[in-house]
């Protein structure tokens, strides 16, 4: 939301209304006063709401974690037990875990969804680059918490995500050896694999995404939303929000609703001589999964990398004569590969 | 008359005291941050364990008969798993059960006769361990196997 450039609509101005006792002592009107030279571009569109959406999202991943934390335990041989017991003993363990888990697919898709509307409306022009890049850097960190949630249940699963992620890291050029002993903490999976997946989960990335949004929410507010090409009207706070919180309403209703229809199975604990549980990556890693099926570990890497890059580099290849066509053809490359890998994955 | 030139930074290729200063400064913030970041990575990288007389040189996976014709027994092995299976011909093969391609553990496949990864489909020959139909290109890594009191040994 920007300050507005003509003043605010008369038909929209607040009715002054009687000072009450919680307005004397914490400032409401003084707030709401202050809100009210805030407007979203063109009619407030719900692509206007995403980054709101990730911020709820963001906070019902830190609740539901936080409740979690009170039974996990983050150690090899309580990780799994802790992890069934709050699936299966604990009062509505199953449904807090749940909540986690689809909540956790949300946020992922939420971004994809963030990244690729900020993408199309050309966002990432000046001077809004610093803001896209932390937005990338929130994504890739969103995308880690996901990765290092899977290991911590300890499982078939968890198992496979620690060996790919570590063969991966491995796989990077130069620093890539080094890379994976930090991740695995020494050169094979075990314990401390687990406990350092359960530090970045718990404690660094949260930390990470708490100071990288901070300062990603403080630039959307310093610059304004990006313009709406389209059109030149802007829409009112008090027209955006309540409307964008309705949408935020029914995002955390459905994710209840699945959860409560649909809760995550305790997979069999880890074997790590040989453990037989089907290695099948979370659908938003599928893509991923098919091209790794396809290519070596480098390939892999490389085309990660480089998909990355395009979009980090957006803010200089962006605004050169065909920036505008350019945005749309790397848009669609990506999203057709992204699509067309993830259909190829679960058909294969 | 022309007036004479007057000198000013712009005209001057060679860097001001401006820059120099301005070099110093941003050459002891990076060093400073060299300083810090070289000792986190550091200790971040857990210290190589010395291999000590308690971490044995092999590990015994069963007895000799117990491991019929085209059947595999895992173990582990420093740290790895270790698959150690019998040909048709009746000898024994070893090898790092560590897919060469992302890291997953090899299976053996009776019917199809290959030793393949329940990842991304890479397929091995159970008898040099080269790689047969998938996405890895190098072999697994083949291990000494041997039988000491009719026990299947790994390691020398």
């Amino acid at each position: 939301m920007t300050p507005l450039s003509s003043g605010p609509d008369p038909d929209l101005a607040p009715v002054p209304r009687r000072e009450g006792w919680w307005d004397r002592r914490l400032g409401f009107p003084a707030i709401r006063a202050y809100l009210d030279s805030f407007s979203v571009p063109g009619d407030g569109s719900w692509a206007h709401a995403l980054g709101g959406a990730l911020v709820t999202l963001l906070l019902f991943e830190a609740v539901t974690g936080l409740l979690l934390l009170f039974y996990y335990e983050p150690d090899s041989a309580g990780a799994h037990r802790s992890v069934t017991a709050i699936a299966e003993t604990v009062r509505f363990g199953w449904l807090v875990r749940s909540l986690h888990h689809w909540g956790a697919h949300a946020t992922v898709a939420v971004v994809l969804l963030h990244v690729a509307v900020t993408f199309l409306r050309r966002a990432f022009c000046a001077p809004r680059e610093v803001t896209w890049w932390l937005g990338l850097s929130l994504g890739l960190a969103i995308t880690g918490l996901a990765f290092s949630g899977t290991v911590l249940p300890w499982d078939g699963p968890a198992l496979y995500a620690a060996q790919v992620g570590g063969a991966i890291l491995q796989s990077v050029p130069g620093v890539g050896p080094g890379l994976a002993d930090i991740a695995r903490g020494g050169p094979a999976i075990g314990p401390a694999t687990l406990h350092r997946a359960y530090v970045t989960h718990a404690f660094v990335l949260p930390a990470f995404l708490l100071l990288a949004s901070a300062t990603h929410l403080f630039l959307v507010h310093a610059h304004g939303l990006a313009p709406d090409p389209t059109t030149a009207g802007r829409t009112s706070w008090r027209t955006f929000l309540p409307r964008a919180a309705l949408g935020w309403l029914l995002l955390i209703h459905g994710i209840v609703v699945l959860a409560a229809l649909r809760p995550p199975l305790v997979q069999p604990a880890i074997d790590l001589v040989a453990s037989d549980s089907p290695p099948r990556p979370p659908w938003f890693l599928m893509a991923v999964f098919q091209l790794a099926r396809r290519a070596p570990a480098w390939a892999c890497v490389a085309t990660l990398a480089a998909a990355v890059s395009v979009l980090a580099a957006a803010p200089a290849w962006g605004k050169l004569r065909h920036g505008k066509r350019a945005t749309f053809a790397v848009g669609l490359t990506l999203a057709l590969g992204l699509l067309v890998l993830t259909v190829l994955g679960y058909g294969g | 008359m022309v007036e004479p030139q007057r000198m000013t930074d712009k005209d001057d290729d060679r860097p001001t005291r401006r820059d120099y200063l301005g070099l110093c400064a941003h050459g002891s913030l990076g060093m400073g941050a060299a300083a810090i970041v070289w000792p986190v990575a550091r200790y971040l990288s857990p210290p190589d364990t010395p291999s000590s007389p308690e971490t044995p040189a092999t590990v015994a996976v069963c007895e000799n008969h117990a491991l019929t014709r085209k059947q595999a027994h895992f173990a582990r092995y420093r740290n790895r798993p270790v698959v150690v299976l019998r040909l048709d011909d009746g000898s024994l093969r070893a090898f790092d059960a560590t897919c060469p391609h992302l890291g997953c553990t090899v299976r053996l496949d009776p019917d199809r006769n290959t030793l393949r990864c329940p990842c991304h489909g890479a397929e091995f020959d159970p008898a040099t361990g080269a790689p047969e139909r998938g996405p890895a290109v190098h072999p697994l890594l083949p291990l000494i196997v041997q039988v000491r009191h009719d026990t299947i040994v790994v390691g020398t």
